[in-house]
């Protein structure tokens, strides 16, 4: 029994002792805890923070959004997109050549070029900039599985348009800084600003997300607006191509230009330029032509002559030269016109492109006089276009004018000028004799709303002749127009035309005189717009036509075609009298008509016909078809789509009537 | 949060998609081939009307 108390005595100090030991343990390992946690968590605090912070963020330097350019009305000519590109970090690569062999087909490089790139200790190599969707698809478990190997999400160019205005917008290189045109010429404003920013980071150290920062918005490149009008250049850009398809010319420019302040509604160009793909395009077509490149003005010239010659006081514009039979010495050499011309008034000489006659105008004017008044139009200097490589032109002092060449600069030649010092020079005499600036861009819009730029509203201060002067050239270049004038197809029904043909041999370098194949054939004028609106500048150039080398006939057409629809877009039309409206029938047409008078299916289609219809705004094609069965005396006058017809829309028809349909031009 | 910001970093990138892609559509010379499919036809002198 002693035994037994005894050995639960020594049992319970074994238990107690345990407990001791087990709850000193508990009690150390409590405090070590606590010690521990107060070391990491308070005094080694700042170093634990900055670390975690490291690994998890980093300052990245940071390419905010570039600006976008946008036409007159807000439409979107160049934009950005969000594109992936694949990027590699070769020092955490493992196995490069099984990636290399693996993401190559995907990449459509070689492998073994890969290969070399993913070798090394690089911390950052490019793989491929610009994937298609399909490419990332198919890289996407390969980036997943391979440390390494990530996207990164980056800002890509687009011009939804596509060809439209490519030369003018340029473009920029695959870091979307602006290499031509628009997109260099305004760089700093549309460029996004580089921020340095803190950016976080995943386990694998890509960016989670960088586009949280209020500010990147702020720092964004700024939106240019142009004064471009997006529809007057799709039709500027559509009937020059047609004029260069039609002359099998090389190329051409079209411009147009409100007269008013210089602002450029349509800046077209032949061949087009897909800005998208610049790099499958020759780099010659990158050239804004109708800006950088310079040419003879030809006859388009001869209207400052006549300006020379008025403002001087030498002459009225009833005045007569003579053209001398189209041949006239100077010096030893001869100037010719086309045809042979007697007296001419001084607006005939105009009228009727009379060489002789501007380069005897020329010579009683005197060459400082005609200079100056070709310098103040802005001849010889740049006009102040916003567009890079803008050249001066070349004019040079009347000083070296032999007298020969102040002739041929009477009429155009010896001298180059630019296509949009062509077109403000003719603002100029549009708006009654103010000199304008060509501009391109009407307003810049920051990120933020704000707008940072606005063409000033200028007002027409800088007098290049007087108003009198002015209307007097007006109404002379309104003759070049006239029937028997040397632009009758310039004309359109029911308004006033007035412009000038311009048709320049180009100088042949290699023979060192100027060439009789290969000629410039330009127009350049206006449209008389209701009482309100400001003339609109319309100018085409055709760059070696072979169909016919005269600008009347090669360039006048387009530019009555694109006039039209001018006309149409800003409503010209609402104060003119449709019966105004008188066209000749052409011979295409004529056929039509006969053909349909002799179909079988015009009878039968037409016989649930009983009052009639409303044609107007309708082809005669439709007339036709519908009033064939009541046909008996059919009469077709214009061509295009019917403006008035007889019998009146409602009136019963019965057999035997006469149908009487007046057609115009499609405007 | 993080699945939401994943949604609206998702839908901010298909919203510029789809701004990219309207903006294409909306090409000039895509609407006219439209319109002319249509059977649609410029309009005449005085048949538009600006309303103020």
């Amino acid at each position: 029994m002693k035994r037994t108390r005894r050995e639960s005595k020594n049992e319970r100090r074994r238990l107690q002792l345990r407990i001791g030991i087990v709850a000193g343990v508990v009690v150390f390992s409590l405090v070590a805890v606590v010690a521990r946690a107060y070391f990491l968590q308070v005094v080694k605090h700042d170093h634990y923070l900055a670390r975690q912070q490291h690994q998890r963020s980093s300052n990245t330097l940071v390419h905010c959004e570039r600006g976008e350019i946008r036409d007159a009305d807000g439409g979107a000519l160049a934009i950005n997109v969000k594109g992936s590109a694949l990027y590699a970090e070769p020092r955490r690569i493992k196995d490069g050549k099984r990636i290399a062999q693996g993401i190559a087909p995907i990449l459509k490089v070689k492998p073994s070029t890969l290969e070399k790139r993913l070798s090394g200790s690089r911390g950052f190599v490019w793989l491929k900039r610009s994937l298609t969707p399909g490419q990332v698809e198919a890289l996407k478990p390969w980036c997943e599985k391979e440390m390494g190997l990530a996207f990164l999400k980056q800002n890509r160019r687009l011009y939804p348009n596509r060809e439209l205005a490519g030369q003018v917008l340029g473009f920029t290189n695959i870091d979307c800084q602006g290499q031509e045109g628009l997109e260099r010429y305004y760089e700093k404003y549309l460029k996004g600003r580089q921020l340095y920013l803190e950016v976080e980071h995943d386990a694998r150290h890509q960016v989670v997300d960088s586009s949280q920062h209020s500010e990147l918005d702020y720092y964004k490149g700024k939106t240019v607006y142009l004064t471009l009008d997006r529809q007057l250049q799709v039709w500027a850009e559509d009937e020059l191509e047609r004029a260069v398809t039609e002359s099998r010319a090389r190329g051409g420019v079209a411009l147009v230009m409100d007269a008013s302040d210089g602002a450029i509604l349509a800046m077209a160009q032949n061949p087009r330029f897909n800005p998208n793909t610049k790099l499958k395009n020759n780099p010659a077509l990158w050239r804004n032509r109708a800006v950088t490149d310079l040419l003879e003005p030809g006859s388009t010239f001869k209207a400052f002559t006549l300006v020379a010659a008025l403002e001087s006081g030498l002459y009225k514009i009833d005045d007569l030269i003579d053209c001398e039979d189209g041949s006239f010495k100077v010096g030893r050499r001869t100037i010719h016109d086309t045809h042979k011309y007697g007296k001419l008034r001084l607006d005939e000489v105009l009228k009727y492109s009379s060489n002789i006659g501007c380069s005897k105008i020329a010579e009683r004017v005197g060459a400082e006089r005609f200079e100056a008044v070709l310098k103040d139009f802005g001849f010889g200097s740049t006009s102040g276009i916003d567009y890079p490589h803008e050249p001066s032109g070349r004019l040079r002092s009347w000083r070296k004018w032999r007298p020969i060449d102040l002739c041929n600069i009477a009429f155009g030649q010896g001298v180059s000028v630019t296509s949009v010092q062509l077109v403000a020079a003719y603002a100029a005499l549009a708006n009654g004799g103010y000199r304008v600036t060509p501009h391109l861009v009407s307003k810049i819009v920051s990120g933020g709303g704000w707008t940072v730029y606005e063409q000033p509203v200028k007002k027409l201060s800088v007098r290049v002749c007087s108003a009198e002067v002015a209307q007097q050239v007006n109404k002379a270049l309104a003759m070049v127009v006239e029937d028997d004038g040397t632009a009758p197809q310039a004309q359109i029904p029911g308004f006033r035309v007035a412009g000038k043909t311009g048709t320049a041999q180009k100088f042949d370098f290699s023979e060192k005189r100027y060439s009789h194949k290969k000629y410039w054939a330009s127009f350049v004028g206006y449209v008389d717009p209701p009482a309100g609106q400001s003339r609109k500048i319309v100018y085409v150039m055709v760059d070696e036509p072979r169909s016919s080398i005269y600008g009347g006939v090669v360039a006048a057409p387009a530019f009555q075609r694109i006039n039209r629809r001018l006309i149409s877009h800003l409503n010209y039309a609402s104060e003119v009298e449709f019966a105004d409206l008188e066209m000749p029938i052409n011979e295409e047409f004529a056929k039509l008509k006969l053909k349909l008078q002799e179909s079988e299916i015009v009878k039968d289609l037409t016989q649930s016909a009983k009052l009639m219809p409303d044609f107007r705004g309708r082809t005669i094609r439709e007339a036709l078809v519908l009033v064939g069965g009541y046909r008996r005396n059919l009469e077709i006058s214009g061509q295009g789509r019917i403006v008035a017809q007889k019998p009146l829309p409602g009136t019963v028809l019965e057999p035997g009537l006469d149908f009487v349909f007046h057609l115009s031009s499609e405007i | 949060m993080n699945e939401l910001r994943q949604d609206e970093k998702q839908l901010i990138e298909n919203q510029d998609m789809l701004q990219a892609e309207l903006a294409t559509l909306k090409r000039p010379q895509n609407l006219a081939r439209l319109a002319r499919l249509l059977g649609l036809k410029e309009p005449r002198p005085g048949h538009k009307v600006v309303l103020p």
